[in-house]
């Protein structure tokens, strides 16, 4: 039984008790009504018999008396019956209907024309009895009685009224107390809907976790390989383009595989979130424009491809490169889900997410968001694999088509830029994917440096130490950096590579691996700008859990080198550091 | 049933009845009486009737109710106006004038007026055991009822003894508008 089925049944009971209460409190109100006019009648009945007697007493009393034509025995008589304070009216009259004696309380004096319909009349009874004797009719004897006095008419009812407030008081406090407890429990009910959405999103979030450091590992090892057999093959065809073009092809053919893994670890990296990141101010508008440029010819002439730009549209601080990964990953999804063609439509706007959306889901601050939204009129996902479609290797499509990761690169990358995606799909019109974009306050992009790329083979009077504790990396980078025309020293680990520094003050530059056992890149860095202000420092990772990324994202003035590389990408990123200032 | 004693004042009578005007006349002695208290008596003498018992061999409903003045006779016309057409029960009223009196006198209702003849004391005497109800004037020979005076009205004293011993009952209410009454014997 579900939560709301529950509901429904405890409100259907306290539907059917309210009920059963009403239909109680009116049977008791009935039941008073039925009492009080009961008691009303039998009052009335017993105040008539009361009065009849009264009249026939004092019928028999005056007979002889107004047989004998005794006046002063009748006002005797009549008078002893003003003691009675119930009595209104009392009346003799003679056998020819004449007024022989009697008085009255009320300007209503006793009238023998109302005893020809002996009625109550005004809450007051009118009697009347006979005078006779041996059946020989004498006179009659008139009497009327007093209203009932308020107060004990009043006090009458007093009890059947009393049931009847205590009745309804009775309904009122629990249809009170039975409206404050289901708003309590409506309240309590939605408590545990947003909990349990908030333990579902959790779960989520943390199963994604468990999967991004599974994959993060896994992409780290791979990475020191690929760097390795990259490197080796790159050092191959430099130093013998000589050598037999089938080898040559062979190897050709090896760097163009062992690229392509390299691109899977680097998504894999960025699904986990651990991928180095270089945010800056980008401007949306403008990628988004260059991005849909790209894709036009890209996603082919079935599919149109439509921009809307918002005018004054917000900077994001995002990894622009990446963004555009993204949103070529998210193309390429679209196209795949439109195989008979539609439209792509690319959205931005500057948004605010506030408070209360931010409530419903994990991982969002409130704030100014830019909003990239990317919408297409293919097959859509089914509502039960929405919630799986972000996760790494998922895919809908055939083995072989896609590698699932791509939307994981997406998903990973928003998250560890501080942004946050909304994914919207109903099958058989369409999904739009929104990415909520943290807004940069910083105006324009750092412009990057000029670089006077070295021609390879230079030599150059400079020295660089590499530092690097598998040797299989460090042997590479030995070999690329002489290829650079570098002087070369190494070290496999901190403490070697400090004494060394101190031996060697002619190195200028240290290129050193970010997680190595004992001393990471991190300290050794700071230790020996400590000893050597002028050291210039690169980095270089496949995999950065800490050290020199910081909640995702580089420290300033941090230069790195992601592995795998090439030589050529090497000795640009060196090329920049000595060029740059310090 | 109330036992009447009370004290009649003045203010208290109201001249509308013929009993009543008998107070504005002036005082009369009581051997000449005044043709109102006569004409009063008259009336009481039927008025007796519904509230007095006969034994049933006297309530035969076709004979009719006779009313008898034995001996002298002061009401004249008047009793025989003032019983024109009365009834007691179904039966009509009559009155007999006899001279003397018999115990077995025809009569329901004997007014003992006495005469040369026989004396009231003797008409009472003859009467005793007779169920008729007697009625004087003598307060020296008394019937079963006694017309008085009292207070300018005509009133009347009861002797329950007598009745009984005649077989007759008198109602209590008539007991209770007499101005005495001699108890029966337990």
């Amino acid at each position: 039984m579900t939560a709301r089925e529950m509901t429904r049944s405890s409100r259907m009971s306290d539907r059917s008790r309210a009920l059963a209460l009403l239909a109680g409190v009116i049977a008791l109100i009935a039941a008073s009504v039925v009492v009080a006019l009961y008691d009303q009648n039998q009052t009335v009945a017993r105040d008539r018999a009361g009065a009849e007697v009264q009249a026939r007493v004092l019928a028999d009393t005056v007979t002889a008396a107004l047989s004998f034509g005794d006046r002063a025995a009748l006002r005797e008589y009549v008078g002893a019956l003003r003691a009675n304070r119930g009595l209104d009216a009392v009346g003799v009259y003679d056998g020819r209907g004449r007024l022989v004696a009697g008085f009255t309380r009320s300007r209503l004096a006793p009238n023998l024309a109302d005893t020809l319909t002996p009625a109550t009349a005004g809450g007051r009874i009118i009697v009347h009895a006979p005078v006779a004797q041996n059946g020989e009719r004498l006179g009659t004897v008139y009497l009327r009685d007093r209203s009932e006095p308020l107060a004990r008419r009043l006090g009458r009812y007093v009890a059947p009224g009393f049931l009847v407030v205590m009745a309804l008081l009775m309904f009122l406090i629990t249809s009170l107390d039975a409206r404050r407890l289901r708003r309590a429990n409506r309240a309590l009910e939605t408590q545990i809907a947003e909990r349990e959405k908030a333990e579902a999103a959790l779960r989520q979030s943390q199963k994604m976790e468990s999967i991004g450091r599974l994959t993060g590992g896994i992409a780290h090892d791979f990475n020191n390989m690929l760097a390795i057999i990259l490197g080796s093959l790159d050092l191959l065809l430099r130093r013998h383009a000589d050598a037999d073009p089938k080898i040559l092809r062979f190897a050709r053919e090896a760097m163009a595989a062992a690229d392509r893994a390299a691109d899977l670890t680097r998504r894999l990296l960025a699904f986990s979130r651990l991928q180095p990141l270089k945010p800056t101010s980008a401007d949306i508008a403008r990628t988004v424009n260059h991005i849909s440029g790209l894709l036009r010819p890209t996603l082919g002439e079935t599919i149109t491809v439509e921009t809307v730009v918002a005018g004054g549209l917000w900077r994001a601080h995002i990894d622009l490169s990446q963004l555009e990964t993204a949103i070529v990953n998210l193309a390429i999804n679209a196209r795949d889900a439109m195989p008979r063609g539609g439209s792509l439509t690319i959205e931005t706007a500057n948004t605010y997410l506030d408070r209360a959306y931010a409530e419903g889901e994990l991982e969002i601050t409130p704030g100014q968001y830019v909003m990239v939204a990317i919408t297409d009129t293919g097959a859509g996902i089914p509502p039960e694999l929405l919630a799986q479609v972000f996760e790494p290797f998922f895919t809908t499509k055939p083995v072989g088509a896609g590698t699932g990761l791509g939307l994981s690169q997406v998903h990973g990358f928003i998250k560890q830029s501080g942004g946050h995606l909304r994914l919207y799909s109903e099958v058989g019109v369409g999904t739009t994917v929104k990415l909520y974009l943290p807004r940069s306050l910083t105006d324009a992009e750092q412009p990057k440096p000029a670089v006077a790329r070295a021609r390879p083979g230079d030599r150059r009077d400079l020295t660089v130490l590499v530092v690097e504790d598998e040797a299989g990396v460090r042997e590479f980078a030995t070999e690329a950096l002489t290829e650079l025309g570098f002087d070369v020293l190494s070290a496999d680990g901190a403490g070697p590579a400090l004494e060394i520094l101190d031996a060697h003050p002619e190195i200028a530059l240290m290129l050193t691996d970010v997680i190595m056992p004992e001393t990471n890149g991190r300290m050794l860095a700071q230790e020996a700008l400590h000893r050597r202000p002028s050291l210039r420092v690169v980095f270089m990772t496949g995999y950065t859990r800490n050290a020199i990324v910081h909640n995702g994202t580089l420290d300033a003035d941090t230069h790195l080198v992601t592995k795998p590389f090439t030589i050529a990408e090497l000795g640009a990123e060196l090329e920049a550091v000595l060029a740059g200032p310090g | 049933m109330r036992v009447r004693a009370r004290p009649m004042t003045a203010s208290r009578s109201l001249p509308r009845l013929a009993v009543v005007l008998a107070l504005l006349c002036p005082p009369a002695p009581a051997p000449a009486q005044t043709a109102l208290e006569t004409a009063v008596k008259a009336t009481f003498l039927y008025k007796f009737a519904p509230f007095v018992e006969w034994p049933a061999s006297q309530s035969v409903p076709s004979a009719p109710f006779a009313i008898c003045v034995i001996g002298k006779d002061p009401f004249g016309s008047a009793l025989d106006r003032a019983v024109n057409g009365q009834r007691v029960g179904a039966r009509p009223v009559v009155v007999r004038r006899l001279s003397v009196a018999a115990p077995d006198s025809p009569c329901q209702i004997a007014y003992l007026g006495g005469s040369r003849t026989q004396s009231v004391r003797e008409g009472l005497g003859l009467l005793r055991q007779a169920p008729v109800l007697t009625v004087t004037e003598d307060p020296s020979e008394r019937g079963i009822v006694e017309f008085t005076s009292a207070g300018g009205r005509v009133r009347f004293r009861l002797d329950d003894q007598a009745a009984a011993e005649a077989g007759l009952t008198i109602s209590s209410k008539l007991l209770g508008l007499a101005l005495s009454v001699t108890p029966r014997k337990e």
